[in-house]
């Protein structure tokens, strides 16, 4: 499962090389603007799925860490004694 | 005001090129462009294919509870990459309906039914983005082949100095 997880990973890189290069090529003539193009599209790209990435992350620990929490019982009524 | 479309060889191109990406560049003699836009878009698909990826047809009535309005707009966006998405789609309703007749046994699946897909295997999800991601790039390669070729406006565009 490691190896499917790895190759999800790649996929993220590889597919937004691919969108990014498209782009670059149709609208630029020249190779040096196509490869700064892509180059910086797909270092911005990255980074925003890098920031999605974490922020999923930190709420997943957080749901983790809520739900191995006692649970109180709302419920119950407290003893008088 | 300019006709959108002038000719009727202007629409030929445009379904050419979606169709076949790239064509539309290659017409109009812009070669490398044409090569790795085919390149990239078809490498794509391809390695979607290999992941055991294919083109589902969705569920088309709203009332039918296998309605889902995402898979619907996976398949649009698969079939940005007009060819390659039928002729998968061709070849799985063919096998089917060999398979209705009774003549059809995938364990000896023939030559032509190569790199069948699988909704059951673990990368059938990642590989019908990479079919997403290949169809949705090649819509904006059709977009850009008007812009730059069809277009009316292409000529003022160029007038302003327009890299395009």
């Amino acid at each position: 499962m490691t190896g499917n997880g790895w190759l999800h990973v790649l996929s993220c890189f590889y597919l937004a090389l691919v969108v990014t290069l498209i782009l670059g090529v149709i609208e630029f003539d020249d190779w040096r603007p196509i490869l700064s193009s892509t180059l910086r599209r797909w270092a911005k790209l990255i980074g925003a799925l890098i920031i999605i990435g974490v922020v999923v992350q930190t709420c997943t620990f957080v749901t983790e860490k809520n739900l191995e929490s006692p649970k109180k019982n709302l419920t119950a009524v407290p003893s008088r004694e | 005001m300019a006709p959108l479309l002038a000719l009727p060889i202007d629409i030929a191109l445009l379904v050419g090129s979606w169709l076949v990406p790239g064509l539309g560049f290659l017409a109009k003699g812009s070669y490398w462009r044409a090569f790795a836009i085919f390149t990239l878009i078809n490498g794509t698909f391809l390695t979607g294919m290999f992941l055991h990826g294919t083109v589902l047809v969705p569920e088309f009535h709203y009332t039918s509870p296998a309605f889902n309005i995402v898979s619907l707009l996976t398949f649009l966006g698969q079939l940005g990459n007009g060819g390659a998405s039928l002729l998968v789609i061709a070849r799985d309703q063919f096998a089917e309906w060999l398979a209705q007749a009774g003549r059809f046994d995938p364990a000896n699946a023939p030559l032509w039914y190569l790199l069948p897909g699988n909704e059951q295997h673990a990368l059938f999800d990642l590989a019908t983005l990479y079919l997403l991601v290949s169809g949705s790039a090649n819509y904006f390669c059709v977009s850009n082949f008007y812009d730059r070729h069809i277009s009316p406006r292409r000529a003022s565009a160029a007038e302003h100095g327009d890299s395009k």
